[in-house]
């Protein structure tokens, strides 16, 4: 990608991630049945960006951002921060690496330690990487607070006292503390209110700014990524299937999971008809995911090859990966030819 | 305060604590308010009947039973709250090394607490004393390794339960140590089950415990001991009923209570109701 885009923080490549399926055999023959999470993914993240990553639930999004925090160890593949494979850090670079990334939880309610005070969950990180004494700290944690918008006289409150939002900003003060370079945001919003999912996206567009801060933006709603994403990756049951820049994204969208993602988005406008169907059918099990393209069993333009051979995520523009066959055959342009020629093969008959 | 408040509301926990009170004062103040020892014997006075002098009247040796009683309150209290709490210890950290490291550690000692779960209680505890030989102190063996399991599987199940939370995982991420995690965080977050657990299991240990002196493998006499004097009145139950209606009386109503009052605690403490409550805020 262009060099204007500057330095890649966080690498990853090849990425796998499979968990065992729990229910045991004892018989040695048995077949060893496997989730697979997250296929071959690869994606770079720029200094200061935020990158998107939607897909549905159970697409391997929120896997992807459990294996960037190093709370799971993919099965293969490799993740680089800053040049360095994150699962070879031991001791000393582990702890400097977890103190340059941080991660916010969906869920503000369990995401909190209920026997911990605000003050005290915020200052956590710090007590973990022993910096400063005590004053220093209660002083870091007061600062960061109000960062967050959150009022000192809080410092002594227990979770269960705040709302949901509140909750939240508790949860992006904590993963500030340490002033960390990247944040992977777990679907931060999804379980707020609309209106204090804005107050919190707006927050966290702020806090960017002031600590220069590198996102990695997890979530299965499209307007919200649209909202502080600079570039968008579409994950469909643990692949990427697209992956570009949020405006060049919106503007033409070419795999057709993303296109019937985004007809899936709602239109407050009850007299405009969507002219597209939705998807037909449920998503796959990731425990047998369908042999080649894994969209085939729901695309509508899914023809032989799609059925054997994985296609790659290949780049059609510079900044623009798609990871199917036929996309070419699929833009609105080649698409609408199609119709007309169909609607004047009607008018004939 | 708010969970006393609630478990006092209950009638049956109410009863109870007023009990267990009567029995814990009984027992630490209790004997420097007797007139009689309890070991001093007095051929004369044997099988006395209630009277001012010997208000619950005496046993075979011519003992005063209430003095008696009372210094057993001592000795049922300690050997429970010993045993108990050296078990909660055990089971509480095997609880924990299962609950959070999983894999082959759980596998290990959730089996070997199947094994001692296999075992009926008192069964349990009579092998105990007969590896052991008989003594208070190999009555507090058994107790506490009687209670062991139970405590143990219940912090398992509450350790895997807290391991997939968020603020866990939060914690990991920022790079805190195990030690830290097990035991900041979910030590902490297990406290109101312990509480519970402990309770009704006090109130099962005074049970073996006198079941063990009754059967003359716990503590020997003549140091005075429920069981033992219940065992030791059996004889002569139909003639002189009161030596053994007395300290069984008192048996059964000291269990009782520790299990009344461990169901209020359970009810005050549950973990959903307070989350239901927390998911109204």
């Amino acid at each position: 990608m262009s060099d204007k885009e500057g330095k890649v923080l966080l690498e990853a490549e090849g990425l796998v991630m499979h968990f065992p399926v729990s229910a045991r055999s004892l018989s040695p023959f048995a077949e060893r049945k496997t989730v697979k999470a997250v296929q071959d993914v690869s994606f770079k993240v720029y200094e200061g960006e935020t990158l998107g990553l939607v897909g549905e639930s159970g697409c391997g999004k929120s896997t992807t951002g459990k294996m960037i925090v190093k709370l799971l160890q993919p099965t293969a593949g490799a993740i680089r921060f800053e040049g360095a494979d994150i699962n070879a850090l031991k001791g000393k670079e582990e702890l400097a690496f977890r103190r340059q990334v941080q991660i916010i939880f969906q869920d503000p309610f369990s995401s909190l330690d209920p026997r911990y005070k605000v003050g005290q969950t915020i200052g956590e990180p710090l007590v973990v990487h022993k910096t400063g004494d005590k004053k220093s700290r209660r002083e870091r944690v007061i600062e960061i607070m109000q960062d967050v918008g959150l009022k000192s006289e809080m410092y002594g409150r227990y979770p269960h006292e705040f709302s949901g939002g509140q909750r939240q900003r508790i949860g992006v003060a904590r993963a500030l503390a340490l002033n960390p370079r990247l944040i992977v945001c777990d679907e931060p919003v999804s379980s707020l209110d609309v209106s204090i999912q804005a107050q919190i996206l707006n927050l966290m567009k702020v806090l960017q700014r002031k600590y220069r801060l590198t996102y990695v933006f997890i979530s299965h709603n499209l307007l919200v990524v649209k909202h502080l994403c600079d570039r968008i990756a579409v994950m469909y049951l643990g692949h990427i299937v697209e992956l570009a820049r949020r405006d060049d994204l919106f503007a033409r969208r070419l795999h057709p999971y993303t296109q019937a993602l985004f007809d899936a988005i709602p239109i407050a406008d009850p007299d405009v008809k969507t002219m597209n169907e939705l998807l037909q059918g449920d998503i796959p099990s990731p425990i047998d995911p369908p042999p080649g393209c894994v969209f085939n069993t729901r695309c509508p333009y899914a023809r032989q090859r799609c059925l054997e051979q994985t296609p790659a995520l290949q780049p059609d523009t510079d900044s623009h990966l798609v990871a199917c066959h036929f996309y070419r055959d699929l833009r609105p342009s080649a698409l609408r030819a199609e119709q007309s020629a169909e609607e004047a093969g009607k008018a004939a008959v | 305060m708010e969970t006393l408040r609630k478990i006092l509301k209950r009638k049956t926990s109410l009863i109870g604590a007023i009990i267990l009170t009567v029995f814990f004062l009984t027992a630490l103040i209790g004997p420097f308010l007797c007139r009689y020892d309890p070991l001093q014997t007095n051929p004369k006075q044997k099988y006395a009947q209630a009277s001012s002098e010997y208000p619950l009247g005496t046993d075979y040796l011519g003992r005063d039973v209430l003095t008696r009683m009372v210094y057993g309150a001592r000795v049922s209290l300690s050997i429970s709250f010993i045993g108990v709490l050296s078990g909660a210890l055990i089971g509480v950290l095997l609880g924990l090394a299962a609950g959070y490291y999983g894999r082959w550690v759980d596998t290990l000692i959730s089996r070997l607490i199947d094994i001692l779960l296999a075992f009926p209680g008192l069964l349990l505890a009579i092998m105990i004393v007969a590896i052991l030989g008989k003594g208070i102190e190999n009555t507090i063996i058994a107790v506490s390794v009687f209670s062991i399991p139970s405590i143990a599987r219940m912090i398992r199940g509450v350790v895997i339960g807290l391991r997939e939370s968020e603020y866990l995982q939060a914690c990991k991420a920022m790079g805190a140590s195990d030690a830290r995690m097990i035991f900041s965080h979910i030590l902490p977050n297990t406290v109101s089950q312990m509480i519970v657990n402990i309770t009704l299991n006090l109130g099962t240990a005074i049970l073996t415990a006198s079941s063990l002196s009754f059967l003359g493998l716990g503590v020997q006499p003549p140091s005075p001991e429920w069981g033992a004097m219940l065992s030791s009145a059996r004889d002569v139950i139909r003639t002189y009923p009161l030596a053994s209606i007395v300290p069984g009386i008192t048996i059964t109503l000291v269990v009782l209570s520790f299990s009344m009052v461990g169901d209020g605690l359970r009810d005050a403490l549950d973990p959903k109701l307070q989350y239901r409550f927390r998911g109204n805020l």
